[in-house]
C-alpha cells in the first residue's frame, strides 16, 4: 500500500495548467461524475425543504 | 438515445470512422455544469429568500 501511494504522488507531479490548456487538457470523467452527483444531491435537498415549506405554509394559510 | 448528435463529414472536420464515436469532452461537461450551477443556484436561492419572508 505505501508503495502505492508513493508512486501516485510521483505521478501526479504534473506541472500547473494554463488557461491555454482548457480543451486540449480536460478533467477526468470520474471526478466530473463526482461533481455532478454531488451537485445534484444538494439541489434534490434544497428542492425538497423547498416543497416541504410550501406545503406547510400553505396549510396555515388555510386554518 | 434520440438526442444523440451523430458526427458526419459536414459537422466534424476532424472525423475519423477508425477511433469510433464522437462525445463531448470533459472541459465540454465541466462549461455546461458550471453555467447550470450558476443558474440553478441563483434560482433556488431567490426561492429560498422568498420562502423565508413568507414564513417570518
Amino acid at each position: 500500500e505505501h508503495m502505492f501511494q508513493s508512486t501516485c504522488r510521483y505521478e501526479k507531479n504534473w506541472p500547473i495548467c494554463a488557461d491555454d490548456d482548457w480543451g486540449t487538457k480536460c478533467p477526468s470523467g470520474c471526478r466530473m461524475q463526482g461533481l455532478i452527483d454531488e451537485t445534484d444531491e444538494d439541489y434534490s435537498h434544497r428542492t425538497d425543504k423547498i416543497k416541504k415549506l410550501l406545503a406547510e405554509n400553505q396549510n396555515n394559510y388555510k386554518k | 438515445s434520440s438526442l444523440q448528435y451523430l458526427a458526419t463529414r459536414e459537422n466534424c472536420c476532424i472525423l475519423d470512422e477508425r477511433f469510433g464515436s464522437y462525445c463531448p469532452t470533459t472541459c465540454g461537461i465541466a462549461d455546461f455544469f458550471n453555467k447550470y450551477h450558476l443558474t440553478m443556484d441563483n434560482e433556488l436561492q431567490e426561492m429560498e429568500r422568498i420562502l423565508q419572508q413568507i414564513t417570518n
